[in-house]
C-alpha cells in the first residue's frame, strides 16, 4: 500500500472514531437525575455555584453558558426557538429585561420558590415567573492616573459638562445588556424627550459608544478612556486587577437620581423536561447560600437580602423599565446609529 | 459528476441534494418557518434613509480596509513568495494560525501598542490623541485583518505560471519581470482577496465600535436584539448578501487562477532578489512582516506569561478541546463525500460548472447566527436530533462544507486529467477505479479539504452557541466567556493555543497540497502498470 493511501486511511479512522463517540455521546446516560440550565450569569461566578448545587443534591447539572459577544441574544432567541419542545428546565440570567421578554413570549412557568416570603418587595415577579438574585449597579470607572480627583464626575448628567474631552467618555452601546436596560429605566425616570436628548447630547460630545461594558473597563484601564460607565461587577474586575482606576456610583447626593440595581434572575421554563428538578434548582439559586456565594465571587454587589450598603437606587420599576423600553431602543436606534 | 453508469449519477445527484440540504434547510428555515414569527410586511420593509446612509459608510469603510489592506499585504507576501523556504515558509504558518484568533485580541493587542506609544509621547511633552473615527477604525481593522490579507496575497503569487516568468525574464531586468509581469498576473487574486477582507470589514461592527464608529450591522444587530425578529435580520442583511456575493464572485478568482496553473510550479523560476530596488524593498517588507507578526504574539506572550496563564487554561479547557476535536473531525469526515460530489462537478467545466459556482459558494455568506438559529428552529419544531451532538456538526458543515468543496476542486485540478480519462476507461468497474487510481490521486487533498475544515470549525463561534446541547461547550466558546474578563492570561493563553493548532493544521494543508505531484506520479505508474496488464497498450499515461 502507498504512503499516501495508508495516511489517508489513517485519518479515515480518526475521523471514523469521532463520528462514532459522537453517536456514543447522542445515545446519552438515562436513568441520572439532572437538569438542564441557560445561564447568562458570567460562568466565572456561575460555575462554582452550580457546581455545589450538584454536590448537595446529587443532580448532574447540565450547563450552557452565553457569551458577551452574543449579547444576550444567542440564549434568549434559543429559547424561544425551542418554546414549543423545550431543552431547557431553567433559565439564570445576569439581568431582568430578556427574562421580562421570555416573560412576554410565555416561556417561562409560574414557580414561587421557597425562600421568596424573605425577598423585598419587585424581587418577585407578581405572576412567579421569575425571582431576582443578587444585585449589581451601574458605575462611573475613573482612570485615576488620567483625571485628577476634583474633575472626577460624581452624577450621569456631569458626563455633558466635564472637562474631560468627549472622546475619552465611553458607553456602552445601549442597545444591548444592561446598558440597554439602564436606558430604558432613565427613560422611565427621566421621561423620554429627556432621556432621547441626553443620549444625543452624549453623541454630540463625541463621547465613544462601544461594543461592551467590559470593553468600556478594558478601555478605562489602558487608559484610551479616561472614565466610562460600566456594571460594578466589571468594575471590580478592574479594581482587583490593581488597575489605576476608581469606582464612582453616580448620582448619590441627597435627592438625586440614585443609580441603577440590576438584579440577577431564575426562572423555570415552561413544559421544562426536568420540572421536578427544576424546581430544587430555581429554589437553590434563590438562595441567601447563592445569594453569598456570588457576592464572595464579586458578581454581586449589592445582595437583596440584609442591610444593603448605603445606596440610592434609581425609584423605578421592572414594569415601567419592560414598559420604556421599545421606545427607548427604537429612539436611540435613530439617534445614536448614524 | 458526469459518467459511469446510472449508479454513480444518482450517487452524485444524492450527494449534491445532500449538499443543498445541509447548505440551504437553514436559512429556508428561518424564512419558510418564521423560526420566530413576526408580520410579514414588516419584515420586508425597505431600509430609511437612516439606513441607508449607514450602509454607504459602511461600504466605503470596508472599500478603504480592503485597499489598504491588500495594499500592505501585497509586497510583505511578494516578500514571503520569493523567499519561499525556512523562515519565509514558518512565518506563512503562523500567520495563516492567527487568522482564528478573534480579531478583537489582535485589535486589544494594537491598542496596547497605541497607549504605549502614547504615554511615551505625552512624557515628552506631545498631546495624546484618542484613536476614534472613521480612519481609525479603517487603520484598526486593517491591522487586525491584515494576518488574513497576506494570505491570501500570498496564495495569489503562488498561482502565478512560473514559466511565464522564465520567459519573461529573458527578455527584460528582474525589476521590470515582478513589476510588469508577476504582479499583474497576481492581480486578480489580490482583487479577490480584497474582495473578502471587504466582505469581513462589512460584517464586522466591535472593532468600529472600539473607535466609536457606528456601522449598518451593529444597526441590525440591535434590531435584532431589540425584537428577536430573525426573519427581518435575514431581509435587513441581503444588501449585505448583495456585496458578499459580489466579493465571492471576485474570490472565485483565487481558485480559478490557483487551479489552472497549479502544476507548473519551479520554485527556482521565481524571481531572486537583485539589485537595490529589490534588496531595499525585500528589507523593508521583512521588518514589516516582523512587526506584524511581533507586536500581537509577543502580548499575547507576555499576557500568557504574566499570569498562571497557560497551565490554568489548559486545565479549564481540557474537556472543551475534546468536545471541540470531536465536533470538528465529525464535520470533517462527513463533509467528505458531498464536497467530493460538488468539487466534480466545479471540475467538469460547461453549463452545469457555471450553474453550480453560485449555489456553492452563496452559503458562505449566510451570517453564522442565522445558521444556528435555523438549525435551533428546525430541531425544535419537529423534534429532529435535538439536544443531539450532531447539531453543531451540522452548523459547522452549512458553514464549510462549500470550503472543503473548493480544497477538494484544487486538489482535483491538479491532477493530470489524461489519468483520469485513463481510470475511466480502464477501470473493472467504478470502485476499483476509485480504489486505485482516484483515491490515491485525491488522497492529500481530501485530507486538505478534511483538515482546513477541522481548523475552521475549531473557531467557529455564532452558529454554535445556538445549537451547541447543554452541558457542552467548545475551545472558541469558553474564549469568548474568558474574552468577557478583559485581555487576561486566560485569553492570551486560549489565543495562542488555537493559534498553533491552526497553524498546524496550515502545515498539514500546505505539506499535503504540494506533496500532491508525487501521488500524481503514483498513480500514473499504476495506470501504467494497468495498462501493460494487458487492459491496453496505448493507454495514456504520463507523469507531469
Amino acid at each position: 500500500m502507498k504512503t499516501g493511501t495508508a495516511v489517508a486511511l489513517l485519518a479515515l479512522v480518526v475521523l471514523g472514531l469521532a463520528v462514532a463517540i459522537t453517536v456514543v455521546r447522542c445515545a446519552g446516560q438515562p436513568g441520572a437525575a439532572e437538569v438542564v440550565v441557560y445561564v447568562s450569569v458570567d460562568r466565572v461566578h456561575a460555575e462554582p455555584l452550580l457546581d455545589d448545587f450538584s454536590a448537595q443534591t446529587g443532580i448532574r447539572v447540565k450547563a450552557l453558558y452565553d457569551v458577551e459577544a452574543a449579547k444576550t441574544t444567542g440564549l434568549v432567541q434559543r429559547l424561544i426557538a425551542e418554546k414549543d419542545r423545550p431543552q431547557a428546565d431553567v433559565f439564570f440570567n445576569g439581568e431582568f429585561m430578556q427574562t421580562l421578554t421570555l416573560k412576554e413570549q410565555g416561556v417561562l412557568a409560574a414557580y414561587r420558590p421557597a425562600e421568596a416570603e424573605r425577598l423585598p418587595a419587585g424581587a418577585v415577579d407578581r405572576d412567579s415567573r421569575w425571582t431576582g438574585v443578587g444585585g449589581r449597579v451601574r458605575v462611573l470607572l475613573v482612570n485615576t492616573d488620567k483625571v485628577p480627583r476634583d474633575a472626577r464626575p460624581k452624577r450621569l448628567e456631569e458626563l455633558l459638562t466635564t472637562s474631560i474631552p468627549g472622546a475619552r467618555i465611553g458607553v456602552a452601546w445601549p442597545f444591548f445588556g444592561t446598558t440597554a436596560t439602564h436606558a430604558a429605566a432613565l427613560y422611565a425616570a427621566w421621561g423620554p424627550e429627556r432621556a432621547r436628548q441626553y443620549f444625543a447630547d452624549l453623541k454630540a460630545r463625541g463621547v465613544r459608544f462601544v461594543d461592551g461594558n467590559s470593553v468600556v473597563r478594558d478601555l478605562v484601564v489602558q487608559g484610551e478612556l479616561w472614565v466610562g460607565l460600566t456594571d460594578s461587577d466589571d468594575a471590580l474586575g478592574a479594581t482587583e486587577r490593581k488597575a489605576p482606576v476608581e469606582t464612582i456610583l453616580p448620582d448619590q447626593e441627597e435627592n438625586g437620581l440614585g443609580t441603577l440595581r440590576i438584579p440577577a434572575t431564575v426562572a423555570l421554563v415552561t413544559g421544562a423536561p426536568h420540572a421536578e428538578q427544576g424546581q430544587v434548582l430555581v429554589d437553590f439559586l434563590s438562595s441567601g447560600y447563592a445569594e453569598a456565594k456570588l457576592q464572595r465571587s464579586g458578581f454581586c454587589q449589592y445582595p437583596l437580602r440584609g442591610e444593603a450598603k448605603a445606596l440610592r437606587t434609581m425609584r423605578v420599576r421592572a414594569d415601567e423599565i419592560a414598559a420604556n423600553w421599545p421606545r427607548a431602543q427604537s429612539e436611540l436606534r435613530e439617534t445614536l446609529a448614524r | 459528476m458526469k459518467t459511469g453508469g446510472p449508479t454513480r449519477v444518482s450517487a452524485g445527484v444524492m450527494l449534491w441534494a445532500v449538499f443543498l440540504l445541509i447548505c440551504y434547510l437553514p436559512p429556508c428555515a428561518v424564512v419558510v418557518l418564521g423560526a420566530l414569527g413576526s408580520p410579514a410586511a414588516k419584515d420586508l420593509s425597505l431600509p430609511g434613509p437612516r439606513r441607508l446612509q449607514l450602509l454607504l459608510y459602511s461600504a466605503a469603510l470596508a472599500l478603504a480596509v480592503a485597499g489598504l489592506a491588500m495594499l500592505l499585504a501585497a509586497p510583505l507576501a511578494a516578500a514571503l513568495w520569493r523567499a519561499s523556504r525556512g523562515l519565509a515558509r514558518a512565518t506563512l504558518w503562523i500567520l495563516l494560525g492567527w487568522i482564528v484568533v478573534p480579531p478583537c485580541v489582535t485589535a486589544m493587542a494594537w491598542l496596547g501598542l497605541w497607549n504605549g506609544a502614547q504615554a511615551f509621547l505625552t512624557s515628552w511633552g506631545f498631546g495624546g490623541m484618542p484613536l476614534t473615527g472613521w480612519v481609525a477604525a479603517a487603520l484598526l481593522q486593517t491591522v487586525s485583518f491584515l494576518p488574513l490579507a497576506v494570505a491570501l496575497a500570498w496564495l495569489g503569487f503562488e498561482s502565478i505560471d512560473t514559466e511565464l516568468l522564465q520567459a519573461a525574464r529573458m527578455q527584460r531586468p528582474e525589476k521590470a519581470v515582478f513589476l510588469c509581469i508577476a504582479l499583474p498576473l497576481a492581480a486578480p487574486a489580490l482583487v479577490a482577496g480584497g474582495g473578502l477582507i471587504g466582505l469581513l470589514s462589512l460584517l464586522d461592527f466591535s472593532l468600529p465600535s472600539l473607535c466609536g464608529v457606528t456601522v449598518y450591522t451593529l444597526d441590525l444587530f440591535a434590531e435584532y436584539s431589540a425584537d428577536g425578529n430573525a426573519r427581518a435580520a435575514l431581509f435587513g442583511a441581503l444588501p449585505l448578501a448583495a456585496a458578499c456575493a459580489v466579493a465571492l464572485w471576485l474570490s472565485q478568482a483565487i481558485f480559478r487562477n490557483a487551479v489552472s496553473v497549479a502544476r507548473r510550479h519551479d520554485r527556482a523560476a521565481r524571481v531572486p532578489v537583485r539589485g537595490l530596488f529589490a534588496r531595499v524593498l525585500c528589507v523593508f517588507c521583512w521588518t514589516g512582516l516582523a512587526f506584524l507578526l511581533l507586536v500581537p504574539v509577543l502580548a499575547l506572550v507576555w499576557m500568557a506569561a504574566s499570569g498562571t496563564g497557560v497551565g490554568a487554561a489548559w486545565a479549564a479547557v481540557r474537556e472543551e478541546m475534546f468536545g471541540s476535536l470531536r465536533i470538528a473531525l465529525a464535520a470533517a469526515l462527513l463533509g467528505l463525500l458531498p464536497a467530493l460530489a460538488v468539487a466534480e462537478t466545479l471540475a467538469e467545466g460547461g453549463w452545469r460548472s457555471h450553474a453550480a459556482w453560485p449555489l456553492v459558494t452563496l452559503p458562505l455568506a449566510i451570517p453564522p447566527t442565522l445558521v444556528g438559529i435555523g438549525w435551533a428552529a428546525l430541531s425544535a419544531r419537529t423534534g429532529w436530533l435535538q439536544g443531539s451532538g450532531w447539531l453543531p456538526v451540522l452548523a459547522a458543515l452549512t458553514r464549510f462544507l462549500p470550503v472543503a468543496a473548493l480544497i477538494l476542486l484544487v486538489a482535483r485540478r491538479r491532477m493530470d486529467p489524461l489519468l483520469w480519462d485513463a481510470a475511466r476507461v480502464f477501470q473493472a468497474n467504478p470502485w476499483h477505479g476509485f480504489r486505485r487510481v482516484r483515491l490515491p490521486l485525491l488522497g492529500r487533498g481530501i485530507l486538505a479539504a478534511a483538515t482546513l475544515t477541522v481548523a475552521l470549525t475549531l473557531g467557529e463561534l455564532g452558529a454554535t452557541l445556538v445549537v451547541i446541547p447543554p452541558g457542552e461547550s467548545t475551545l472558541t466558546l469558553r474564549l469568548y466567556q474568558f474574552l468577557h474578563y478583559g485581555a487576561s492570561a486566560h485569553v492570551a493563553a486560549l489565543g495562542l493555543l488555537l493559534a498553533t493548532l491552526a497553524a498546524l493544521a496550515g502545515v498539514a494543508v500546505g505539506r499535503l497540497l504540494t506533496g500532491a505531484e508525487g501521488n500524481v506520479r503514483a498513480a500514473g505508474a499504476l495506470a501504467t502498470e494497468r495498462t501493460e496488464d494487458g487492459a491496453g497498450r496505448d493507454a495514456p499515461s504520463r507523469s507531469p
